[in-house]
């Protein structure tokens, strides 16, 4: 046995001692010759390789067959829009530049990014159109050119005076561009007036159908719940070709199948959504930041959030929330009145079905003359901003604002050739800047798509402004101006993960059997908040 | 001048080689595919991985690393140095030793019993020889799917709640909690579903390795233990379980690696959560994080810690490499043959014949 246990310690002494010399010998080894990659503002890799004119400046028509390799995070619907954007580009200069693009679904696409930097350098993009909260983050890991300078040697005309500072700010680190915004946007509460107007549930003597603060809304959600546990909530379900009819939730409506009406036990007034957005906007709107000026973590020390916090757990109760897995079926069926999603999805599909023209076709599907008659129960589906989260200590500037994330075009360090460069520059300017022969703004027909312009004067474009004016969901968005973005962080995955873990771990208690006390939810907040702070400690011990 | 070798010598060292060859050539050439296997995905990883460990080495950008004096190794066994890391690691390792300790007895003893049962070979017993193994071909994430419908809440219309109406938040509440060292401990009622998709998705492998031990255990000894009068309870632990050891003990030891390196069917059933407020930001900061999780959570699935620390990843595997190794040692030892019976009588006559 003593034998063994010497012979094991040996073995281990010898490990130690090869594993410590491979160790000194692999440190030595470094390659220490990687700035490129190593320091985010250097661009001593790129080679000037622009072709110029007689006049010496560069001369965009002199480019010949640049191709570019462009990852783009986004999924359906818009990816469609933007292919067909990249498509008329191509067309457009073709012979000089060719825009290639590989959709990464936005799950997958930071692990990708790092996973190809790591392993697979050579398939690294040269362009990365992707989200702008991430722009710093991954550029201080040494993934994107700095850009000011490069525009200025190019002369491509960006100017960034036109952009929106509150959106722009996201793509800044240290007074240097790492990124051209594009566009930004929140979460949009998708509204049925419809069944709110019925049960006498609105505002403004039933007039206005959007709560527009916190009471307003927890008022309606509490309506609706004990209206629905008497049984007496009117529902109706407005799928293409369903029966429309009214119908109390305690006779049920025998036009339809059981899963296509609303019952007690399967109603909700709404579904759990993306927490990410609406704790984002209730920290912002109320003046908080998630970091401080030190670069502490901050967010738990912000009035407004807490006040959020406190009215939540004060006012909860687990049936006014189902869980949102198929609210885009429920929705319509008048199983739950209010859910969260993203404004792509709006613009595409959702207006077509909920809105359809058999609600206000009388004498059809249990549509009754006074349904099609009704602006209201003719047009049920609405979508609007979350209602205002904003506490009575929130600055003026900032309470009627809310939180949006948007996407920007970076430049990756992969590329080495003034030339791409160039031609990354010139199709960020043609997408963000560029106009067709009839002056519309190329990005006002992204931004169709459920976006809102990162650049002012495409904003103010009559071409733009037409399209605003049609679209539900860009009137929804409003002003640009009031989109409050992130901060500018190379950590904005790890505090965005503390803060929604914070709230989340609040949520879960909530529902427990223990519940939750403010007392209590309060203290996970701050926990979870230093928790937050430690993991930004451990972060700056491993990069330095 | 020049060397001359005369016919007899130069026949004798050519015999040699050949002999040489014959002995250990034979056996280089069929061990090299092996062995370069073994270096190549062995070796060199735990080597690499030992230097990782002792470097703050920084993911897509090798060679700029530099020895960071044990600093990962420093979190994990100094609590002074960042608690965080420290509670979240000595909690992962506690929630994996307690799993292993109820799962591992459970995993063996219930497919031995089904095995012996089955292997009484009542009618139908090939029917329930494939049902009971069925389980273990199912994949991980469908088996996830399955057990999360089952235990999923009522506004979720979980199995459990809707027909049996258990109201408990399985991947919610915490079922109960205890100081261990200072330190508060709180157990999830997660741990239940994690617990019935470990015993159900892995019994079949274990069943499968005892049923055809059972097979292997001469008849003759039945007989004997019958002539004797033995109770079946006494044949099953005087005969049964003798001839089946072998089987046992592998059993034993891929079970104890298996519950030790547990990740999959916490992941895929509660995310590791529900969360811990104090560590929440660490890795493996839940309530059914495990030391397996601790490293993924590192080295997989928050993007920011693999940037950064992998180093840290590194340190914690190694340490986990070193824990199953003692505890598999241990249970070598423990299991290893021992030379009684008829083995003194079989070594004495061997001793015999060699005088």
């Amino acid at each position: 046995m003593r034998k063994n246990v010497l012979k094991f310690l040996s073995l281990l002494t010898i490990l130690a001692l090869m594993s410590t010399t491979l160790a000194i010998v692999m440190v030595g080894c470094g390659d220490k010759n990687n700035d490129n990659k190593n320091d985010p503002t250097n661009t001593n890799a790129i080679v000037d390789d622009l072709p110029r004119g007689e006049d010496g400046k560069f001369d965009a028509t002199l480019l010949e067959n640049v191709q570019l390799n462009l990852w783009s995070v986004i999924g359906l619907p818009d990816q469609e829009i933007l292919l067909d954007l990249v498509k008329e580009f191509n067309k457009q200069y073709a012979g000089m530049i060719e825009i290639k693009v590989t959709s990464v679904g936005h799950y997958d696409y930071y692990n990708a990014l790092d996973s190809t930097y790591a392993n697979d350098y050579s398939n690294f993009p040269d362009v990365c159109l992707m989200h702008n909260e991430k722009n710093i983050e991954y550029a201080l890991k040494g993934y994107f050119y700095p850009l000011d300078e490069l525009i200025d040697k190019t002369g491509i005309g960006i100017d960034f005076a036109n952009a929106y500072d509150n959106i722009e700010k996201t793509t800044i680190h240290d007074g240097k561009h790492y990124g051209i915004p594009i566009d930004a946007h929140g979460y949009l509460t998708q509204i049925r007036q419809d069944i709110i107007k019925k049960n006498g549930l609105g505002f403004d003597g039933n007039t206005r159908f959007v709560p527009q603060n916190y009471e307003e809304y927890q008022t309606l959600l509490e309506g609706l719940r004990a209206l629905a546990d008497s049984g007496e909530l009117w529902v109706r379900n407005i799928n293409l070709d369903q029966d429309h009819s009214w119908y109390q939730l305690k006779n049920g409506n025998p036009n339809l199948d059981a899963a296509a009406q609303a019952t007690v036990d399967n109603f909700y007034p709404v579904f759990f959504h993306s927490q990410e957005s609406d704790n984002l906007t209730a920290l912002y709107v109320n003046g908080g930041s998630l970091l401080d000026a030190n670069g502490k973590v901050a967010f738990q020390n912000n009035e407004g959030l807490k006040q959020y916090i406190t009215d939540h757990v004060n006012r909860f109760n687990s049936k006014l929330y189902g869980d949102a897995g198929n609210k885009e079926a429920a929705f319509p069926t008048g199983q739950v009145v209010m859910f969260s999603e993203g404004p792509w999805q709006v613009a595409n599909t959702y207006d077509i079905w909920w809105n359809n023209k058999q609600l206000s076709t009388a004498g059809k599907l249990g549509v009754t003359e006074e349904d099609a008659a009704d602006p209201i129960y003719a047009n049920p589906y609405t979508v609007a901003r979350p209602y205002y989260m904003a506490d009575d200590s929130a600055p003026a500037e900032t309470a009627s604002k809310w939180y949006g994330n948007g996407h920007v075009i970076t430049v990756t360090k992969k590329v080495t050739s003034m030339q791409k460069v160039a031609a990354a520059l010139i199709f960020a300017e043609w997408l963000t800047q560029g106009q067709d022969e009839n002056g519309n703004y190329n990005l006002t027909e992204w931004c169709k798509a459920g976006h809102l312009p990162a650049w002012q004067n495409v904003y103010e474009s009559d071409s733009y402004q037409a399209a605003a004016a049609k679209s539900i969901t860009l009137t929804a968005m409003g002003d640009p101006a009031d989109i409050i973005a992130l901060e500018s962080t190379r950590y904005a995955t790890t505090l965005i993960a503390g803060l929604t873990t914070a709230v989340g771990d609040i949520q879960s208690q909530l529902l427990s059997v223990d519940g939750c006390t403010v007392e209590l939810a309060l203290e996970k907040l701050l926990a979870t908040a230093n928790s937050t702070q430690e993991a930004l400690n451990l972060l700056n011990l491993g990069i330095k | 001048m020049a060397k001359t070798i005369v016919l007899e010598e130069y026949a004798k060292q050519r015999s040699k080689r050949i002999g040489l060859f014959k002995k250990y050539g034979i056996t280089a050439v069929f061990l090299l595919p092996y062995l370069a296997a073994f270096i190549t995905f062995f070796v060199i990883p735990l080597f690499y991985g030992i230097y990782i460990s002792l470097t703050n080495f920084q993911y897509g950008k090798p060679g700029i690393e530099t020895f960071n004096s044990f600093m990962w190794f420093k979190m994990i066994f100094d609590k002074s140095y960042m608690p965080g890391i420290y509670n979240s690691f000595w909690l992962a390792f506690v929630h994996t030793i307690m799993f292993a300790v109820i799962m591992v007895p459970i995993a063996i003893l219930l497919p031995l019993g089904l095995a012996i049962l089955v292997n009484q070979k009542p009618p139908g017993f090939k029917l329930f020889r494939a049902l009971i193994y069925m389980p273990s071909i199912v994949p991980l994430t469908a088996s996830g799917t399955i057990f999360t419908l089952l235990f999923m809440s009522k506004s979720q219309h979980g199995v459990l709640a809707e027909f049996f109406g258990i109201e408990t938040m399985w991947f919610i509440d915490t079922w109960f909690s205890f100081n261990l060292f200072g330190q508060t401990v709180e157990i999830a009622y997660a741990w239940i579903p994690i617990f019935f998709m470990c015993l159900w998705g892995g019994w079949g492998g274990n069943f499968i390795i005892l049923s055809a031990g059972l097979q292997n255990v001469p008849k003759h000894l039945y007989e004997a233990a019958d002539i004797d009068g033995c109770s079946t309870w006494r044949k099953i632990l005087n005969v049964t379980i003798p001839g089946i050891k072998p089987q046992l003990v592998l059993c034993l030891f891929t079970t104890i690696l298996g519950y030790l390196g547990l990740y999959g069917q916490n992941y895929v059933l509660s995310g590791g959560g529900p969360s811990i407020a104090a560590i929440a930001s660490m890795p493996a900061g839940g309530k059914t994080s495990t030391l397996m999780y601790f490293i993924q959570d590192l080295v997989a699935n928050n993007l920011q810690f693999k940037s950064s620390l992998y180093g840290l990843g590194a340190a914690a595997s190694l340490v986990f490499a070193l824990f199953a190794g003692i505890i598999s040692g241990i249970q070598m030892y423990l299991t290893r043959e021992k030379k009684t019976g008829t083995k003194i009588s079989e070594a004495y006559n061997k001793w015999h014949e060699i005088r």
